[in-house]
């Protein structure tokens, strides 16, 4: 460790020398006699008046530019025979010859297309058009508009390939998927902000980004080599512009509140509960009576919900000149969360600069971000719908005077929220510090090199206590439990890189070689008391407080990773281009004979419509391109590839019973531990037409991960503990087909754009590992040449409606059909007896479902008129099953819970003979298993995720009080859901990659309505 | 100039060949690695440690065992309202991968083997250890808690895989029979014979012995029905070396508090003890205290999971004591209702409330009633696994069924029945006297002996196997007299539990279910 340390010490070190010195001597350069030179001056503007900050460079001495200033002015020393290239985000880049001239006006047009767009591609960037690769642009300005606290969560429909399950967790994230599950353990795509290797969930403030960029297939991500195989998503934050200090206001405040079941009551309840009793009481399988129901009424969803308040106010200063910019911007979130005992809240702070001199320039970025997280200690929807009505919220007769259930009088093992959220408190509190400085130096007009030093600390602060008391029936004492951890991450990166730039005639090339370090290390220091004092009305929680039963715990993880990259681009004359890119990885997670690894890709594209023979007038672009690649991932832990032994076992011995210490194996691993790799090709085209009016992008990719690494379940006779040990485990193949399109017109004076994509991903199976050929979790099974986690269950075939219908339940040899060893009754569920042997058991399931969808669908609008702005974005996915546990929780009648109410002829057998639900019956699962496709329903849903109205006033309104712009505006989010889905919401996050289809009673998304301001002064 | 700039870019690429490849040298500073440990003597000794502390899991006798072995068997019941966990006692298996009724038994007993296996693979290796003695002795006792756990395996599935060594993830459970798995035990016992001492110091009380070894080994032989081999190992007890380590204690009781623990009727025992609170993980807080009367207690005090069922009581009123008194196992092993009465000398509270739990009859066994008013998951009470009584009553049964006198079969029932505390005439004095008339009904007098005095001891289950009850509708009817759970009971089927579902699915086929599931 401290070897590392200090090699990565000297190597820095090394490296701020090298800048040093070469930052000296360069000016010494840039002051020497040029070719003749003349300064030239002029206004950049559009068609409504001069533009700020658009930059104005020499064409071939690229470090010869400027911005304008406040007025769209610029100035500039050029030779006279120079070609000028003046560009701005937005609009279409020109380059406009001096000939001599000393006063060069410009006037941009605006691009719709937004072709010359400058696309962050890592280690580099490449004008959108020249792209090879597959690579989302996401639009920032639609990001905003969601209003979301997080960028995955803000994600969702904006860029195709991308798919993204929200949670309406306070502080929770949205969980991204890239072109399918190419592996089945970690399917985060690798987040680099500002050139750092870091991530960016609910600690990051969506309000600082000024771009975001999805690397979607192997040519575009391989120069992330190992890293890259679940994709990159590049953010790139806000810099300062050119010109005086720019204040930017944003201030939202947005009600939030919960979708919600459609519970019984009490009384509605109790009328259920009896009938579902008296069954299992006349079938014999309940011994005892009826419950002898409380009298009360208690609606647990009033209880737990709430309309939460939303606060996100934002200050941004920013300013620059050209020889500098500076940001800094601030930021406060809150959520008070839509359940009782979830909220979270997060400060943030930001400083970006970047400086110049003559052939040196250097940057940074310092962001500083404190969050704040209560987490639900209890899965609160489970709870609502499991806690019987007839259950008080409080209750003194129980320790600690919370309500829960009670054996004679409402029989059920349900957590009380409120009593868990009171009694049990736990607050998560986090400091991150993520930085990075870079320093670049122009040796030749042609040569770069850059220096880029990237640090990420997180301290976390995690607190709980615990107060005497109980939440649900048959708890054991607990005494008041305290616990504090402090994790400390940090996480430092290293990178030089070369930068090659040269145009030789027609032929253009690029190239950038680097090497770069990156070095983790996570400690993890806590310790736990019992028995803390309660006195004067107030629990002492300090943890010297505690008198019992001291622990303290304490572990580290470290791993490093060397990486070498280059990348070479060729283009000529705007028709042909190819591109190499190269990335050696080693990581110290496998073993010295498996560490080092090599990802190389190749990309070719060619731009037919500049060739001289394309001729079609309604085309103004086309391009098409195909690439191959090998993508890598070993997110696995630090050394799961050794075999380690616990030594803090203990067992007691001795007649004064000592406690003795033992050690063994206890998690089983798998020495030979490889890299997962992942082949793909991409092949795509991007075109417009009708006068850049539409953009159409498509992309077919097929994709091959081998040597999958995941924590498949290996047998329990192994005697392996501790959660199943990592192996190269399968091989699985992704193919999918994106479609993207963009129509911007202009009607009278509405300007208005139309979007639309279609993402469609299928997997395929086509080894497993530990020479499995099927995989079986509880209710799916994943076989070679199928999909993951398909649904595997009984089928049902209705329900035995007459007496005929019992004695023809037989198997075809005539041997009557037992369920549970018995035979069915009217009102029955009818399984079907797959292997036809007589007995309805795990053998009779069969495929009935798939969790995948064969697409998504998103579409966004956006029109403008007068002063006037509107915005809409739906999302959808269509074709996949869902596993509504949620449902069967609220038809549980074999146990006890609340039920969800029953709809118009769908009520149990019992009440409707003619109702498709079958007869309820206490204590007995005949009716109800979990295995049985009952609970599966259809999952498409199409919702409008976002909808928005907005008003920006009139600049010779506001300038009187020096305000430059004022916005204001009103939106909706998930207000409209369209689907068949019973369930709360068919938006819902399960990690499970077996099972990702079945929702557990997920927090659903909250429907919200949010209002805004944006000023600018 | 142009130099410098040369200059500068050989120095950059210099710089950027200079990260070295040790950098990703990272040692884990957690853990030792399997490579550097089992080198010493203290290793094997640390491994065979951490193999006993498999008894301190929930899916051992420490928790959820009882609910199979007492709860399963004709003694106790459950009407817990947590259904699926009563219904596993009432013989509704609907769930094959229930956790805490199936598969964590499977798993735990699995994880006991995988442990002693280390250590049989790794201690024999080892040529530091001080003395052959003490090499042989860590081996013993892995030999022995291997038999141990693949003798409840054999008892609650009737088969399982036979798993020899550390295994990887590769290894794909295969059907061995239940005569596959007594031969394992049979070998692991004879083994951990010769190599185990016969005594531990006491400072390593607890740790399995010849005697453990011997006892365990005939009960595998008479579950078998090999009567005369387990006699013969039971012998030892009897007028071997082992009727001068063990005997019966003058007072009941002392075999289930922890005040007198260890004593001589104790032939296995699990220590356990209330110094660590915390979870039952792998780390050095973890529990090692009696989890059982915390679901056995009266609801308000535990969860009252398992009851006793009340022929118990009437079983013991039907023979009064020397003195006239009812007989205070009763006393010991049940509470209820009238109990102040039957027994005035007695503390009437429970837990020291008074009775307002109806008809219910609850396991008062290893209950901490006895010195505190409340239950926890951290009781300090030794379990019993075997103890010098039951060794007793096995060997008349051995005699009996070998064809041996009854009247001398009758004197190792005696012993028990006249412990002091105890205090019973002897058999032929009692009104059970007709017993001695015959080898049937001696035998069948002999498993209510064995219930009285081991009830809730996790012995009833394989008794109940063992003589046979299971197999016919005649035991059947018997044990549906006592508990109408066995109306459930299938012949052929429930004699063993179905073997978890989620093994099955993944073995392709080569670990089957059990038959008629």
């Amino acid at each position: 460790m401290k070897r590392q340390v200090s090699e990565f010490t000297s190597a820095m070190f090394l490296s701020v020398l090298l800048l040093l010195v070469g930052g000296w001597a360069l000016p010494l350069r840039a002051a020497t006699p040029q070719d003749a030179k003349m300064a030239i001056t002029g206004i950049v503007r559009d068609t409504d008046g001069p533009i700020i900050g658009a930059s104005v460079v020499e064409k071939g001495t690229p470090s010869n530019g400027t911005a304008t200033d406040m007025n769209g002015k610029y100035s500039l020393r050029v030779s006279a025979n120079a070609t000028l290239i003046i560009s701005y985000l937005g609009y279409a880049t020109q380059e406009v010859a001096v000939n001599g001239r000393t006063a060069v006006d410009i006037t941009l047009i605006e691009s719709n297309e937004r072709l010359d767009e400058v696309v962050v591609i890592g280690y580099g960037s490449v004008k959108k058009k020249d792209l090879t690769g597959a690579v989302s642009v996401v639009s920032t300005d639609n990001l905003a508009k969601t209003g979301g606290s997080t960028i995955a969560s803000s994600l969702q429909g904006l860029a195709t390939g991308v798919n993204v399950r929200n949670t309406g967790v306070a502080g929770g994230d949205g969980k991204i998927e890239i072109r399918g599950l190419g592996n089945l353990s970690n399917n985060d795509p690798l987040w680099v902000v500002d050139g750092m290797i870091t991530s960016a969930g609910s600690d990051f403030n969506p309000n600082d980004i000024e771009s975001i960029q999805v690397l979607k297939d192997a040519s575009a991500a391989a120069i992330y080599g190992s890293r890259a195989a679940n994709g990159v998503i590049i953010v790139t934050t806000k810099k300062g512009k050119k010109g005086p200090l720019a204040v930017d206001v944003s201030v939202r405040e947005s009600w939030e509140w919960s979708p919600r079941y459609n519970l019984m009551n009490a009384s509605e309840y109790k009328k259920y509960n009896d009938m579902a009793y008296d069954e299992g009481i006349k079938d014999g399988v309940w011994g005892g009576s009826k419950q002898d129901h409380w009298n009360n009424d208690t609606d647990w969803q009033d209880v737990v919900m709430k309309t939460a308040l939303v606060q996100d106010y934002n200050v941004t200063l920013s300013g620059g000149s050209e020889f500098g910019n500076y940001l800094v911007s601030g930021g406060y979130y809150k959520n008070e969360g839509i359940i009782y005992g979830n909220s979270f809240d997060r400060y943030s702070f930001r400083v970006n600069t970047e400086g110049k001199k003559g052939r040196f320039s250097f940057g940074e970025t310092f962001n500083f971000n404190q969050t704040s997280q209560d987490r639900t200690q209890t899965s609160s929807y489970i709870d609502m719908v499991r806690m019987l009505p007839t259950i008080p919220v409080y209750d003194d007769r129980n320790l600690g005077g919370y309500g829960y259930g009670s054996k004679q009088n409402a029989r059920t093992f349900a957590t009380n929220p409120i009593a868990r959220e009171d009694i049990e408190q736990s607050n998560t509190t986090v400091y991150r510090l993520r930085g990075s400085v870079w320093g670049e130096l122009q040796l030749f007009d042609f040569l770069k090199y850059k220096i880029n030093g990237g640090v990420d600390y997180i301290f976390d602060d995690y607190r709980y206590f615990r107060k005497e008391g109980n939440w649900t029936l048959n708890q054991e004492y607990r005494d008041p439990t305290g616990q504090k951890q402090h994790i400390k991450t940090t996480n430092e990166l290293m990178e030089n890189t070369l930068d090659f730039n040269k145009d030789f005639g027609k032929h253009h090339v690029d190239a950038v070689v680097g090497l770069t370090y990156q070095h983790y290390f996570r400690e993890t220091v806590g310790g736990q008391r019992l028995k803390f004092p309660f006195l004067g009305g107030n629990y002492f929680t300090v943890l010297d407080a505690g008198q019992e039963s001291q622990t303290n715990y304490n572990t580290i993880r470290e791993s490093a990773l060397i990486s070498y990259l280059g990348r070479a681009n060729y283009t000529y004359d705007n028709k042909y281009y190819l591109t190499l890119t190269f990335r050696r990885d080693g990581t110290s997670k496998l073993s010295l004979e498996n560490r080092w690894e090599n990802y190389p890709s190749i990309s070719a594209a060619w731009r037919i419509s500049q060739e001289s023979f394309f001729n079609v007038s309604w085309i103004d672009d086309l391009k098409i391109r195909a690439n191959y690649g090998v993508l890598g991932n070993a997110a696995i832990d630090e050394w799961d590839y050794i075999g380690t032994v616990n030594p803090s076992i203990v067992t007691v011995f001795g007649s004064s019973q000592n406690i003795v210490n033992g050690a063994t194996q206890v998690k089983l691993n798998n020495n030979n531990l490889r890299w997962e790799k992942t082949k793909q090709t991409n092949i795509g085209f991007d075109a417009s037409f009708l006068s850049q009016r539409l953009a159409v992008t498509a992309e077919y990719y097929r994709s091959q991960t081998e040597d999958v690494l995941t924590p498949m379940q290996i047998s329990m006779t192994t005697g392996n503990q501790g959660g199943a040990p990592r192996v190269n485990a399968a091989n699985i193949e992704n193919s999918g087909f994106e479609l993207s399109a963009n129509w911007n017109d202009k009607i009278e004076k509405v300007t208005y754009s139309v979007g639309a994509g279609l993402t469609t991903v299928s997997n395929k199976i086509k080894d497993l590992g530990y020479g499995k050929t099927e995989y079986y979790t509880g209710q799916t099974v994943s076989r070679i040449g199928y999909a993951l986690g398909e649904y595997y269950l009984l089928k049902t075939d209705g329900l035995f409606r007459s007496q005929a219908d019992i004695d023809n339940y037989k198997t075809s040899a005539g041997v009557p059909i037992l369920i549970d060893g018995k035979r069915p009754q009217l009102g029955d569920v009818r399984y079907v007896d797959t292997d036809d042997n007589g007995i309805i058991n795990p053998n009779d399931r069969q495929i009935v479902g798939s969790p995948w969808a064969d697409f998504t669908l998103s579409l966004n609008v956006n029109a403008a008129w007068n002063n006037f702005d509107f915005y809409m974005m739906w999302y959808g996915q269509f074709g996949n099953d869902v596993l509504n546990s949620g449902m069967r929780q609220g038809r549980l009648f074999a146990d006890n819970s609340n039920y969800i109410r029953f709809e118009k002829g769908h009520e149990p057998y019992q009440e409707n003979p003619n109702s498709d639900f079958p007869r309820i019956i206490y204590n007995d699962t005949r009716n109800t298993r979990g295995d049985m496709d009952m609970w599966l329903e259809k999952g498409s849903y199409f919702k409008m995720k976002t909808i928005q109205v907005g008003y920006t006033f009139h600049k010779n309104l506001l300038s009187r009080f020096g305000v430059n712009s004022l916005r204001a505006y009103v939106s909706g989010n998930n207000l409209i859901t369209l689907t068949k889905y019973k369930g709360l919401d068919p938006d819902f996050q399960n990690t499970d990659i077996w099972d990702r289809g079945t929702d557990n009673m997920a927090f659903p998304n909250p429907y919200s309505v949010m209002f805004g301001l944006q000023v600018n002064f | 100039m142009k130099r410098i700039n040369y200059i500068f870019v050989v120095l950059a690429l210099f710089l950027m060949s200079a990260c070295s490849g040790s950098l990703l040298e990272i040692e884990n500073p957690n853990e030792p690695t399997v490579s550097t440990f089992w080198k010493s003597e203290d290793d094997a000794q640390k491994g065979i440690n951490a193999a006993y502390s498999m008894l301190y899991k929930e899916g051992t006798w420490m928790r959820w065992l009882s609910f199979r072995y007492d709860l399963g068997g004709d003694e106790g019941w459950s009407n817990s309202p947590w259904n699926e966990l009563a219904e596993w006692t009432h013989f509704n298996y609907v769930n094959y991968n229930f956790w805490e009724g199936n598969n964590l038994h499977w798993e735990t007993f699995y994880v006991g083997i995988f442990r002693a296996n280390q250590v049989l693979k790794y201690a024999p290796e080892i040529t530091s250890f001080s003395s052959p003695e003490r090499q042989k002795q860590v081996i013993g006792q892995a030999e022995f808690l291997r038999a141990l756990w693949y003798f409840q395996i054999v008892t609650l599935w009737e088969k399982g895989t036979l798993n020899l060594e550390p295994q990887d993830g590769n290894y794909i459970p295969s059907d061995a029979s239940e005569t596959q798995l007594w031969n394992q035990i049979e070998t692991d016992l004879k083994d951990a014979i010769a190599n185990l001492p016969e005594t531990w110091d006491a400072a390593n009380t607890g740790r399995a012995t010849v005697g453990a070894a011997k006892a365990l080994l005939a009960k595998a032989y008479m579950q078998q029905h090999k009567y005369a081999e387990a006699k013969t190992e039971l012998q030892w007890f009897i007028d071997g070396k082992g009727s001068s380590l063990y005997g019966l204690v003058d007072e009941y009781v002392d075999n289930f508090t922890h005040y007198n623990e260890n004593n001589k009727e104790g032939i296995f025992e699990i220590q356990f003890d209330d110094k660590n609170k915390g979870n039952t993980d792998n780390n050095a807080s973890m529990a090692t205290g009696f989890q059982r009367t915390q679901f056995y207690a009266p609801g308000g005090i535990g969860w009252a999971d398992g009851k006793a069922r009340a022929w118990l009581i009437d079983e013991y009123k039907k023979e009064k004591r020397v003195d006239g008194k009812i007989d205070t196992r009763l006393l010991n092993n049940v509470t209820y209702k009238d109990f102040p009465a039957d027994f005035p000398d007695s503390d009437p509270k429970v837990y020291g409330r008074d009775w307002n739990w109806g008809d219910d009859c609850f396991i008062r066994k290893y209950s901490t009633n006895y010195f505190r008013n409340f239950e926890d998951y951290f009781a300090p009470n030794n379990f019993r696994i075997i103890r010098y009584a039951d060794i007793l009553l096995l060997y008349a049964e051995c005699i009996a069924e070998t064809g041996g006198s009854i009247t001398d079969a009758a004197v190792y029932v005696d012993k028990v029945r006249q412990r002091p505390s105890t205090n019973l005439a002897k058999l032929a004095d009692s009104p059970f006297k007709d017993c001695l008339t015959s080898k049937d009904k001696f035998l069948k007098r002999l498993q209510m002996e064995r219930s009285l005095e081991l009830c809730f001891e996790g012995v009833r289950w394989m008794d109940l196997k063992r003589w046979g009850l299971l197999d016919n509708a005649e035991g059947i009817n018997e044990l549906k007299a006592r508990d109408a759970d066995f109306n459930n009971f299938v012949i052929g089927k429930h004699k063993r539990l179905p073997i978890p579902q989620i093994e099955v699915d993944n073995s392709a086929g080569a670990l089957t279910q059990n038959p008629n599931y």
